[in-house]
């Protein structure tokens, strides 16, 4: 399973995490990536026939609460919004997604 | 480096000087917060020191004693690493895409030792968002390690581990995901406990990989780790992870033997290639056990072999995930206030992660991808599932494994900083235990030309006060 990651699918790699980079750091990435998948493709020759995937090393089972609804004090919740890069009424402002077809 | 004041006092022996007036919350306070102006311009354990607060919340201490009212952990100096959130101070995980970022809340952690007494004297460099082994991924400037001013402290905790070797803090917390609390204890020389996952909320902690991640002491002693941990722990409903750990009544009473103690030593810990200064000094400790009485018992870990590369595609699957919030929208970023549009938004303000960041991004997003997800990260979980297969085999025959935490001591300054896979594999003994959920702790216990080294101590689930036991006992033999 061992392969060479090519700039074109660090560049798809980049672009599906919205990071930009440049020829230098996909030139230093490249050489980087290769040695870390070679490495931990080792996974491929360990026979895992039967065995049931496990999400954490935690406790089995659900973790339950009442079902009280609970919400932040108003505090914390003015801090949040306050925090925003930009904000309108409360909410964060972002730059439009869509543009209006005239 | 001059000596600290109150270097390798304990967090116990302070507080008992506190109540039998010996010493006062504020005068320790003012000689600590003097000290750290003195030292921490080269060490740089700390990001940022709190004087202000630290001085009034001394005074109040030092009222509380006198009016017979002081709280379990009164006046204590506790230096906090900085992905925990402390209300209303910076909070920036050691990177440049949070700077400026005023956290709205306390960690649940923070606030637990808070409520208990504790000052938060400040908080402590780290690896940016915790990714690393040496605390050079500081988007801030790495941390120098205490003892020798040109090697790491070890990391992600290396601000914490450097802090309390330094004396220049009663305590520290930091977080562990893959070793980040053990293996700093162990290269800089304290005590660094990772509890069993869940015990301790992550509340309030920024996430790297979420079914890792665990907030826990580094201290001068095991007896400091337990007050700390016994503060902390416990559930906590914003957290839907953490659980109440089971509290066994204390097996041994210090100075007490480990007789009847089974310490399971996994041969696949033990392998050719570890710096044999560690070796010798792990080997010698293990005699100590056994001179206490314990009985040593080869045993085996079949799928060791896999925990790493487990690791390095789970942990960085989750962290992937995890920074997706850093998006320029939520968090401070004047770069998407200026962008032309979202999309630019994000990738100007995400330019702002370091290199290793960025590289966990990218691997995570690879081993997540259509077409690999089933290699990489299916075939993780499963080999998760083996390594905990493992550990549960070995505690139907053991009580505790021991073993190293570090393959090698400290090492010098950029010495791995231009080699991600080297600096990865200094993990190898650490990550399984975060794999596996189960409680590990490094003890101090001796040298390699006079570098710390530490011994690992790790027990089943749920049984941290029990490994904490055997640790103290350890310590004071």
């Amino acid at each position: 399973m061992t392969m060479s990651v090519s700039d074109v699918e660090i560049r798809k790699l980049a672009k599906l995490s919205r990071l930009s980079l440049d020829d230098e750091e996909i030139k230093n990435i490249r050489g980087d990536l290769d040695e870390i998948f070679e490495y931990i493709s080792k996974l491929s020759r360990l026979d895992t026939a039967g065995v049931a995937e496990v999400h954490g090393g935690g406790a089995p089972g659900n973790a339950f609460r009442d079902d009280v609804a609970a919400s932040s004090a108003a505090s914390v919740r003015a801090a949040l919004v306050s925090g925003l890069p930009k904000q309108e009424a409360d909410m964060a402002k972002v730059p439009a997604v869509f543009t209006r077809e005239s | 480096m001059k000596s600290s004041p109150q270097e390798k006092t304990t967090l116990v022996s302070t507080l008992e000087a506190f109540r039998a007036r010996t010493r006062t919350p504020s005068d320790t306070a003012s000689e600590m917060l003097a000290f750290i102006k003195d030292e921490n311009d080269a060490l740089h354990a700390y990001l940022r020191v709190f004087d202000t607060d630290v001085r009034a919340a001394a005074a109040r201490a030092d009222a509380a004693y006198g009016a017979g009212t002081a709280r379990p952990l009164e006046g204590a100096l506790i230096a906090v690493k900085d992905n925990l959130l402390v209300t209303g101070t910076e909070t920036t995980a050691a990177s440049k895409i949070l700077e400026g970022y005023m956290a709205p809340y306390t960690a649940t952690a923070v606030a637990r030792l808070e409520a208990a007494g504790a000052i938060v004297l400040g908080k402590t460099n780290m690896d940016e968002f915790a990714m690393g082994s040496s605390t050079e991924n500081s988007a801030y400037g790495p941390t120098e390690h205490p003892t020798d001013g040109r090697r790491v402290p070890g990391g992600s905790s290396g601000g914490s581990a450097a802090a309390v070797v330094a004396g220049l803090c009663h305590a520290a917390l930091g977080s562990d995901t893959g070793g980040s609390i053990r293996q700093p204890a162990a290269l800089s020389g304290c005590v660094g406990f990772k509890p069993s996952y869940g015990a301790v909320s992550r509340y309030g902690l920024i996430a790297m990989a979420s079914s890792l991640d665990v907030v826990g002491p580094l201290t001068n002693s095991v007896a400091d780790a337990r007050l700390i941990f016994d503060v902390m722990r416990g559930r906590d409903d914003r957290d839907g992870t953490s659980v109440d750990i089971e509290i066994q009544d204390s097996k041994f009473k210090i100075q007490d033997s480990l007789k009847g103690v089974r310490v399971g030593i996994p041969q696949e810990y033990f392998l050719p290639g570890i710096d044999s200064g560690v070796e010798g000094a792990v080997q010698m400790a293990l005699k100590r056990l056994e001179m206490l009485g314990a009985t040593l018992v080869p045993i085996s870990l079949p799928h060791s072999e896999y925990g790493l590369a487990t690791y390095y595609v789970i942990m960085p699957a989750e962290a992937s995930t995890n920074l997706s919030r850093f998006d320029g929208v939520r968090f401070p970023s004047s770069r998407m206030t200026d962008a032309g549009s979202l999309e630019e938004g994000y990738r100007n303000t995400r330019a702002l992660f370091g290199p290793e960041v960025k590289r966990r991004i990218l691997i995570g997003t690879y081993v997540l991808s259509a077409g690999y997800y089933d290699a990489y990260y299916r075939q993780a979980q499963k080999a998760r599932a083996l390594l905990i297969r493992d550990f549960d085999q070995a505690w139907s025959t053991v009580d505790v494994i021991a073993a190293p935490v570090s393959p090698t001591p400290a090492w010098q300054m950029g010495e791995k900083t231009d080699d991600p896979l080297s600096m990865y594999l200094s993990d190898i003994f650490t990550v399984t235990a975060n794999l596996v959920g189960v409680p590990s702790i490094s003890v101090p216990c001796g040298e390699s030309d006079l570098l710390p080294v530490g011994l690992q101590l790790m027990a089943a689930r749920g049984k941290d006060q029990y490994l904490l036991d055997v640790a103290e006992v350890f310590e004071k033999s």
